[in-house]
């Protein structure tokens, strides 16, 4: 295949707006998957993906396309995910392409991921191409919707392509347009190897599996691959292209996409960003990598089963391979044991990757209360991170806390911008400026603190706009602020896993929600259970849970045991993620309360 | 050896439907009577499982009012059991009987038929409360049955009663546990008033027109229940039952111990060891099955090991002899003794331990339930 006759682009947009809808269009009008492969969202293969209906990774997968001019052409297809937890899929995707295709809901308009997926294509020199979609649905809002493209890619009118990944309109466009406007990769065969390593799973046979994008040279089964992070050498022993599955190749060439076996057993040895070389052909400068980027939201991951830490461990391994951004260290909880702390991209992503370790890796995991990271600075005038509430420093020992603010964009049709700046108000917000990217679609600009975000924003933001406002966010700095540590005490012990950072003007609030909210979660035991919120030691709510008197029927039951069993079963469900703190029993709900208190 | 194993027959015809009662029962349809017993028979004949190596030691004939049939009935059910299973070695044969629908010459016949143990459906001595259980027998209709069965020769006796029911005081109760112990019943089954979703109790409940007693009312009560029945020589073998040395119910045992038993007619619920079936709970579909040559099964489960052990546990911690050890299988082992671990900590007090068994302690037994969900495996 000559190089010329490549494409590697990837299709990027906010959440929902038809990507892996459009990737289906694509793959079926080139025949890359037979009739019965394939489905809606035939790439969102994970079972959670399908289960939520959300991409959650990038998929990559090559296609051959028979153009009108005569000529084949192996098109080398991203899909990626369009949440903001997931916005480090894109911009590793972005660096093995050189176009991209930008969709945009027609019914929605330009959303906050839209546009900043868009800059992430622009800072990768991407050509992109503005598709229009969901042109066939009644709301559509064509004419305003081409304005806020316009204003915010700068391209003509002419260039957006109009089209219905549902139904199948300007499908043609679009590879039109893919063939003509995106360039082919360079051709650098010649060269000295380099293939940079943007994704990579882990198989339980060939070890793990980076996946790369040559750009230089060639990559053949029977060379030595060495790595720029690190010195080791492996035999490449399988080259390959992803269709649905893995295909074998002779060889990966300059130009294009695909995986790379080479028994490769230390998981540390495969880290996205990487460049590998080849012994035969090696090159004596990386490919630019990717910056690494920094979780902002902390939690603990224990094994419901102290036995299963060292498969925790081996699990969070593996599953780094498939997701670089995770980030996880030991730590020891009083009230839980031995586990991880896990550094994650936001909420989501921290549901998705316990739930992950749970189908993947069949474990049983507890996961306790989010936060973010603070810095404090130390009457020693030292300054430290602290990602564990309960590791916070006495009150006597800092001389402030400081919590991350973001710079966050809200993109909405002007009618809510009123009730977006109350939202932003409550949680703390500084407001920044307002542009507008069509005379509808205002750009909101708020610095806002992490810490208020990651819970409830993000709900409430789409609530308050029946859906049509939309967020994104990026870390902008540490700033000092009035912060406090709650305690929660059950049974008269404190639960470091249950204590929380907040704000001093919502302490007491917070105290008697998560009380309250402690009180319906928490079974009933034999006695009396009292639930206390305490700052630096002094008590400033207290719910009780009232003892259990009695939990047994004694009517007879006659044969039918089954229906006793279901029972019991039922309950047994319920109780699966149990930690014991002391002698009060806590449900893994309890422990992440914090998620279901109002935290206004 | 053969696996000890139980016979149940339901009989599902009542004379009036009880404001409590969810176990499936009948009341005005006496005239589909014949047609039943001829359902009944066909199917025990058609019962074509091997049961070889069962040793079937048990019949429990149970209902509904099973007392209401004449003994001619009873008579062609046993007769068909006889033509189909070998019942020689049964030891206890047990029919209920509910006070004042059970004359004397009825119960002659039954005891000339075999039958060598009355269950009796006393539930309470106080002519209120036998009111609003919606009882149709009274108080004295409990002492003359009583007479009667004990002179027709039925040598063993229970007595089933129900307490904690609203209105009732500790004193009422206290009293009808004395009268009944005063008889010298070889048995006492005493439970505590279940509500039970689709009964006219649990509607009026709901409807806020009756108020249920607290549980730590219910508690206390069946923990002085105990005390008091222990006191006049009735050992509680298990959470509701108390027996004179060597009579517990050996049908009963069955059903905790997880061993084996056929069950005919309908609702009724039988057991192989490894799979769990029951009838459809309704007369008309069961005659119409039977009838049209059809199965009257409407549900069948296959349990795991797993599903195995958690009922042996489950059932096990309601019985004074607890949970036989010996009896858990070896890759549950582990588990086992980690939910073990846990739950000591939670329930303190509640469990006693031997090298054989785990059992509750009193105190345990009101938790019964929640326990035994901590120790089953998931
Ligand atoms: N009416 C209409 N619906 C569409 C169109 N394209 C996609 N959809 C629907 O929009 C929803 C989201 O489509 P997806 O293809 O999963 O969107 P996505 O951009 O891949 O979503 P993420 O990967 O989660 O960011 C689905 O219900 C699709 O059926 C279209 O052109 N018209
Ligand atoms: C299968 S019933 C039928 C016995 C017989 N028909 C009678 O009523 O006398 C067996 C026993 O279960 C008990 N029982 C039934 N429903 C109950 C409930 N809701 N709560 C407590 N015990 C109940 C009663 O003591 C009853 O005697
Ligand atoms: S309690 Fe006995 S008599 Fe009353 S309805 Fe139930 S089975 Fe029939
Ligand atoms: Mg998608």
């Amino acid at each position: 295949m000559k190089t010329a006759h490549i494409r590697n682009f990837c299709i990027i947009a906010h959440i929902d707006h038809g990507k892996s809808t459009l990737a289906d269009r694509l793959l079926e009008e080139t025949n890359t998957l037979s009739k019965k492969d394939m489905k809606a969202q035939v790439l969102d293969s994970m079972d959670l993906e399908r289960e939520r209906g959300i991409t959650i990774k990038s998929h990559p997968i090559r296609m051959e396309y028979q153009h009108s001019d005569g000529n084949c052409y192996v098109l080398n297809l991203i899909d990626t995910p369009g949440h903001v937890d997931f916005s480090y899929e894109v911009s590793r995707s972005l660096a093995a392409c050189e176009g991209a295709l930008l969709l945009v809901d027609a019914a929605q308009g330009v959303e906050a991921q839209t546009v900043s997926n868009t800059y992430l294509a622009i800072e990768n020199d991407l050509t992109i191409i503005p598709i229009l979609n969901k042109v066939d649905l009644p709301s559509a809002m064509v004419e305003d919707v081409k304005i806020q493209m316009m204003e915010l890619i700068g391209c003509d009118e002419n260039e957006i392509i109009e089209a219905s990944a549902k139904s199948g309109i300007g499908i043609q466009d679009i590879f039109d347009a893919i063939i003509s406007r995106i360039d082919p990769p360079k051709n650098n065969v010649e060269d000295k190897t380099r293939a940079l390593i943007f994704d990579s799973v882990y198989d339980n046979y060939k070890g793990a599996i980076p996946y790369v994008r040559v750009f230089d040279g060639v990559l053949k089964p029977g060379m030595t691959a060495q790595f720029f992070s690190h010195g080791r050498e492996y035999e490449i022993t399988e080259t390959g292209h992803f269709i649905l599955d893995k295909v074998k190749t002779n060889e990966l060439r300059s130009g294009e996409v695909g995986y790379v076996v080479a028994s490769i057993r230390d998981m540390a040895h495969i880290e996205p960003g990487d460049t590998i070389t080849v012994k035969e052909n090696k090159a004596d400068k990386r490919l630019p990598g990717y910056k690494k980027i920094k979780p902002m939201v902390f939690s603990g991951l224990y094994p419901a089963e102290a036995d299963d830490y060292d498969q925790l461990r081996q699990a969070l391994e593996k599953l780094q391979l498939n997701d670089a951004s995770l980030e996880f260290t030991p730590e020891t909880s009083q009230a839980l044991g031995f586990g991880f702390r896990c550094g994650f991209l936001g909420l989501l992503h921290m549901e998705i990757i316990q739930e992950r370790l749970e189908r993947e890796f069949d474990l049983d995991l507890v996961t306790t209360t989010p936060n973010v990271v603070y810095e404090v600075l130390l009457r020693t005038g030292e300054t430290i991170k602290v990602d564990t509430p309960a590791k916070m420093p006495s009150t006597s020992d800092m001389q402030a806390i400081l919590e991350p603010i973001v710079s966050a964009e809200i993109l909405t049709p002007k009618e809510y911008i009123g009730s977006i700046m109350t939202l932003c108000q409550k949680k703390r917000g500084i407001y920044k400026n307002t542009q507008y990217l069509s005379p509808e679609k205002a750009q909101l600009h708020y610095d806002l603190p992490l810490g208020e975000i990651i819970f409830d924003y993000y709900d409430k933001l789409k609530s308050i706009s029946s859906g049509y406002a939309s967020f994104d966010y990026e870390f902008k700095a540490f700033e000092k602020a009035q912060l406090q540590k709650l305690d929660i005490l059950i049974h008269s012990e404190s639960v470091d896993a249950l204590s929380t950072i907040c704000h001093a003007d919502d302490a007491y609030h917070r105290g008697v929600a998560l009380c309250s909210k402690l009180k319906e979660l928490i079974p009933r035991q034999m006695f009396e259970v009292a639930i206390q919120a305490a700052i630096n030691s002094r008590i400033i709510a207290r719910t009780t849970v009232r003892a259990l008197k009695k939990n047994v029927t004694a009517k007879c039951y006659g044969g039918d045991i089954s229906r006793k069993r279901k029972l019991w079963d039922k309950q047994k469900k319920g109780k699966k993620r149990m930690k014991m703190i002391g002698k009060v029993e806590v449900p893994q709900e309890a422990l992440l309360a914090v998620l279901q208190v109002d935290n206004d | 050896m053969k696996t000890p194993a139980g016979i149940y027959i339901h009989i599902p015809f009542c004379a009036v439907k009880c404001m409590y009662c969810d176990f499936y029962s009948i009341a005005e349809r006496e005239d589909s009577i014949p047609r039943f017993i001829n359902a009944i028979t066909t199917e025990i004949e058609r019962c074509n499982m091997d049961v070889s190596d069962w040793g079937i030691d048990t019949i429990f004939i149970g209902g509904g009012t099973p007392s209401l049939i004449d003994g001619h009935f009873i008579e062609s059910i046993l007769t068909s059991l006889q033509n189909s299973f070998d019942i020689s070695s049964v030891k206890e044969f047990t029919m209920e009987a509910n006070p004042g629908e059970s004359p004397k010459d009825r119960l002659m016949d039954f005891r000339s038929l075999g039958i060598n143990r009355i269950s009796m459906g006393v539930q309470s001595l106080e002519p209120t409360l036998l009111k609003f259980l919606t009882r149709i027998h009274s108080v004295e209709q409990v002492f003359e049955t009583y007479e009667n069965a004990r002179s027709v020769g039925f040598h063993n006796v229970n007595c089933d009663l129900i307490y904690s029911i609203p209105g009732q005081t500790w004193d009422i109760w206290e009293r009808d546990m004395e009268r009944i112990i005063e008889l010298e019943p070889n048995h006492i089954s005493a439970y505590t008033l279940t509500l039970e979703k689709g009964t006219d109790l649990f509607k009026l409940v709901k409807d806020k027109k009756v108020t249920m007693p607290e549980d730590g009312q219910t508690a206390e009560w069946f923990l002085k229940t105990h005390e008091i029945m222990e006191s006049y020589g009735y050992s509680s073998y298990e959470i509701s039952n108390f027996s004179k040395p060597k009579m517990e119910c050996q049908h009963n045992l069955h059903y905790w111990r997880i061993h084996p038993y056929l069950a005919f007619g309908p609702s009724a619920h039988g057991f192989d060891g490894q799979n769990r079936w029951n009838n459809s709970r309704s007369m008309d579909h069961y005659l119409q099955q039977i009838e049209s040559n059809k199965s009257p099964v409407s549900m069948k489960e296959t349990l795991t090991q797993k599903d195995l052990l958690n009922e042996m546990i489950g059932f096990g911690l309601r019985m004074k002899d607890g949970i036989n050890l010996s009896k858990i299988p070896e890759k549950f082992k582990n588990k086992f003794s980690g939910n073990l671990i846990v739950a000591e900590k939670k329930w303190e007090g509640c469990f006693i331990q031997t090298e054989k068994s785990i059992s509750l302690t009193k105190t345990g037994m009101v938790y019964g339930d929640a326990i035994g969900v901590d120790l089953m495996v998931d």
